[in-house]
């Protein structure tokens, strides 16, 4: 299991070693001078060549990678628009000159809320997709199970910003059951936190949900026919407790792939359930970035979401390995 | 082989209720078409301490009545009718109800405490039976601690250590999983946990069919062993006469569903009252049996000795096929990323020859190398090192030169042991017939098809079936399909490897008779590999016996079957049953 965890970790620090320098090309993929970006419409030639040296940007590529890497390890010292150093720590993701802030600060700033919204999602996914994919599962074929995938469907085929308005309608404007959507930090007040956040997670849960549910209740039904599982009920345990110790066992590993993945997509932020319901997360750092051409920024939130793929995707390989011993074999 | 002797004693108190009563057993599964009938009005009766063999064909219910016997049946999609009864043996602790407990119709609750405490089942793979996510010891103390609620961790962990040395595996590997353990342990593990809440009837369904014949002789003597020792009841599911020659005292013959035939095993293996059973009996060759005898089958139980076979005159049998010093290494598993891995050799150094017109057996137990030294023989494996010669040509180059793997792909021809999974399932007969005659003659498309309607008369099916899928045929004429398409282009060689063990042995007494009269009629060289010895002395007329890839011995049938001379060899045919 240690050579297995190893040789995963080292994959995984390869790939995001790639995704850093793929993402840090976007810097001269862009059609436009980030120096004449970062320093505004109303800079000189001059000045424009201050600010390009300030950042690097008349180095060689290559040093201005390793630089890069290097504030990724050790932070580094950055020049702002006027010249004066600014200190970024590590991980440096660089430095805004539309936010005036280190990207990992303006990140900082918003990660809790993407990180709730997350968080909040996971919870409805897993309750409802992989809830009512093991219920339909096991009531296969019956009315439960028909309803429920019907259910599902019209969660996949809905789309968040059309639910979303529709939800918030129905559930704020008409009924005032809840209140409008807002972050307030938990730490602040726990209360006010879920009940901002809990029209935001019934609809990017339940838009998410539809996957799992189809995947949990396809993988149970064909596990359910495994020589162990009818091995377990032959020494006489029950049917639930059997589906539940040897069935889910047998069904679990394509669905922690998959949660994997979507661990990390939500974590890197959830743009459209952001705007649609006026959260400022990461999500929506991001793409403010890429309309307002903030090069820095748009590498940093990129870099984050791949870390965060790359760092849950691992995981769930070594709970897939936790699960079922074979696959530490290859 | 006859040992009816072997089952030992009858068991006494025959007198006494029978642990286990089958009366008018019927069982039919829903589909979408309508209910199929699988078991249909099925009696009998299980006596304390007695083993009784239920054999048939697959298809013939058997396995369906074991499953019914626990209520493991989907009762969503199942209908059980008719009457299974325990009669719990005196001071197994059971419900003290005299009438016993009757299965069928029995709510999940009573069903919970039958299943694994009075009655336990053994499964034929038991890699599949065994949960791959647990250790086989945490999968043992469950089975014990179902049943026995108030034991604790502590004493089902000790109860499964001295049930798995009690099967002759040591207590240590309990923290293995089945992954790590051979297929005899693992059938092993499997007899340890049916048996460790000491159950009143054990019924075994196919228990050594997927092990090798050394490992099966194992595994029943030790069945048979602890089913003594403990005087449980067992029904052993199979279609092996020889195994239940071994084993039972009596048996129960079934077909479609029904019981065609019961009675005290050596009865009816020497005198069987009715046609189907000595069908069965006979189908299978044994190391008694007239080497290249017609082999009777449903359709023709009792056929005409076939003409004796005549030993052909062949001043000097010139070599077709050679393999010499070949060697064959698998790439092996890599132990960092950094490291390549150590190669597994598969084949160390084989030669052997076969002659024009002969039909040499390649014996030899699961990893041996026989399906490799095949491989390489038609040129789909590159050897490692050593030659490969066809009619003297040096083929061993083939699996990497296409115009070479083409040209001998036009004389050597593989018919494979799955017939199931050997024909594409998307095309017809009559193109996984006529495409080999698209590639290697220039016929046109009216002569491939014709010449494909000859093929199939000649391998017994009709023209009618040309424009059929292989879904729509049963095993047995799927092989034939098989034999049919290796056949097409008139090949000099045929490499059959394990062609009959996939099959039902009264279709594979009919493939055989069939390959027989093939052989004679288009006068064909065949390497022949097969795991069963009896089948490889019925058929061949050389044998060469393989062990972890290397040759142990090679010599003309009856030297090999009537005086080997490797231990080894010795070893295999004192296994066979």
């Amino acid at each position: 299991m240690t050579g297995y965890l190893l040789r995963r970790v080292l994959q995984a620090a390869a790939v995001l070693l790639a995704i850093t320098a793929a993402a840090f090309g976007l810097f001269y993929a862009a059609p436009s001078d980030p120096a004449l970006i970062a320093c505004g419409p109303k800079c000189d030639t001059a000045q424009v060549e201050a600010v390009r040296a300030g950042m690097g940007l008349d180095q060689p590529i290559a040093s201005q990678f390793f630089d890069y890497l290097g504030g990724l390890v050790t932070g580094r010292t950055i020049a702002d628009v006027d010249g004066s150093p600014i200190r970024c720590a590590a991980p440096c993701l660089g430095y805004s000159y539309t936010l005036h802030q280190p990207v990992l600060d303006a990140i900082a700033d918003r990660l809790p809320v993407t990180i709730s919204l997350a968080g909040g999602a996971l919870t409805v996914i897993l309750l409802l997709g992989v809830g009512a994919g093991l219920v339909a599962a096991l009531r296969r074929g019956t009315a439960a199970d028909r309803l429920l995938s019907g259910f599902n469907l019209l969660g996949a085929s809905v789309q968040i910003y059309f639910l979303g308005y529709v939800l918030q309608y129905f559930l704020v404007y008409s009924t005032g059951l809840l209140p409008l959507p807002q972050f307030v930090p938990l730490a602040d007040h726990p209360g006010r936190w879920a009940a901002g956040l809990l029209l935001p997670w019934l609809v990017l849960g339940f838009v998410n949900a539809a996957v799992f549910a189809r995947l949990t209740r396809s993988q149970m039904l064909e596990t359910m026919h495994d020589g162990y599982v009818r091995t377990a009920r032959a020494k006489g345990l029950g049917t639930l407790r059997t589906h539940l110790k040897y069935t889910a066992r047998g069904a679990a590993a394509p669905l922690v792939q998959l949660l994997g993945l979507e661990i990390g997509a939500l974590f890197g932020g959830a743009f459209i359930t952001e705007t649609v319901f006026g959260l400022g997360g990461v999500g929506k750092l991001a793409v403010d970035a890429v309309t307002g051409n903030d090069l820095p920024t748009v590498v940093g939130t990129v870099l984050l979401a791949a870390f965060f793929v790359v760092v849950f995707v691992t995981v769930a390989d070594l709970v897939v390995a936790w699960l079922d011993p074979r696959v530490r074999l290859t | 082989m006859n040992q009816a002797t072997a089952a030992g004693p009858r068991p006494r108190g025959a007198a006494a209720s029978p642990a286990l009563r089958v009366r008018e057993l019927t069982v039919s599964f829903d589909t979408p078409r309508g209910p199929v009938p699988a078991v249909a009005g099925v009696s009998f009766d299980l006596a304390p301490g007695e083993v009784l063999g239920l054999v048939g064909e697959s298809g013939s219910g058997k396995s369906t009545i074991g499953l019914a016997a626990l209520g493991l049946h989907d009762p969503a999609r199942t209908r059980v009718g008719g009457s299974i009864r325990l009669h719990p043996a005196k001071g197994s602790g059971g419900a003290q109800d005299p009438a016993g407990i009757e299965v069928v119709g029995a709510p999940e609750a009573v069903l919970k405490r039958v299943r694994g405490a009075r009655v336990a089942m053994v499964f034929q793979d038991a890699l599949d039976a065994l949960s791959p996510f647990h250790t086989v010891g945490a999968q043992l103390a469950e089975a014990y601690r179902i049943h026995h609620r108030d034991a604790g961790r502590r004493e089902a962990r000790e109860r499964a250590a001295a049930m798995l040395e009690r099967v002759g595996i040591p207590a240590g590997r309990a923290g293995d999983h089945p992954h790590q353990l051979s297929g005899g342990m693992r059938q092993r593990v499997v007899i340890a946990m049916a048996l460790i809440n000491e159950p009143d009837v054990l019924i075994a369904d196919e228990p050594t069919t997927a092990l090798d014949a050394r490992v099966q002789r194992q595994v029943l003597d030790l069945m048979r062993e602890l089913q003594a020792e403990t005087g449980t009841a067992m029904l052993l599911i199979t279609q092996d006469v020889g195994v239940v020659a071994a084993v039972c005292h009596r048996m129960l013959v079934m077909r479609s569903g029904r019981a065609v035939e019961e009675g005290a095993t050596d009865r009816l293996l020497a005198a069987a009252g009715h046609p189907y059973t000595r069908a069965l009996v006979g189908a299978a060759p044994t190391l008694r049996t007239a080497p290249g005898s017609r082999l009777p089958t449903v359709e023709e139980p009792d056929p005409a000795p076939r003409r004796p076979a005549a030993e052909q005159e062949r001043p000097e049998p010139a070599v077709l096929a050679e393999l010499d010093g070949v060697r064959v290494d698998f790439p092996g598993r890599r132990t960092s990323p950094l490291r390549r891995g150590r190669p597994v050799p598969a084949v160390r150094g084989v030669t052997l020859q076969i002659a024009r017109g002969e039909t040499l057996g390649l014996v030899g137990e699961s990893g041996s190398g026989k399906s490799t030294i095949a491989r390489v023989l038609a040129g789909l494996r590159r050897p490692t090192a050593g030659a490969v010669r066809f009619e003297g040509r040096d083929i061993s180059r083939a699996a990497v030169d296409p115009r070479l793997r083409r040209e001998l792909s036009r004389e050597v021809q593989l018919v494979f042991q799955d017939p199931y999974a050997s024909l594409n399932p998307r095309r017809t007969v009559a193109e996984i017939i006529t495409t080999p005659l698209r590639i290697h003659t220039g016929l046109d498309a009216a002569a491939r098809r014709n010449r494909a309607a000859e093929l199939l008369e000649q391998v017994g099916l009709s023209a009618s079936h040309l424009p059929c899928y292989p879904h729509e045929f049963s095993g047995g004429q799927r092989q034939r399909i098989g034999i049919a398409r290796a056949l097409a282009v008139r090949p000099r060689l045929i490499i059959a490897d394990e062609p009959v063990s996939a099959l039902d042995v009264s279709v594979q007494a009919q493939v055989l008779n069939l390959l027989m009269d093939l052989r004679a009629e288009l006068d064909l060289s065949m390497l022949f590999i097969s795991h069963d010895l009896a089948v490889v002395r019925h058929f061949c007329d050389r044998v060469a016996v393989l062990r972890s890839g290397e040759l142990v011995e090679t010599g003309s049938r009856d030297a090999v079957f009537n005086a080997p001379r490797a231990p080894y060899t010795r070893e295999l045919l004192d296994a066979v049953l």
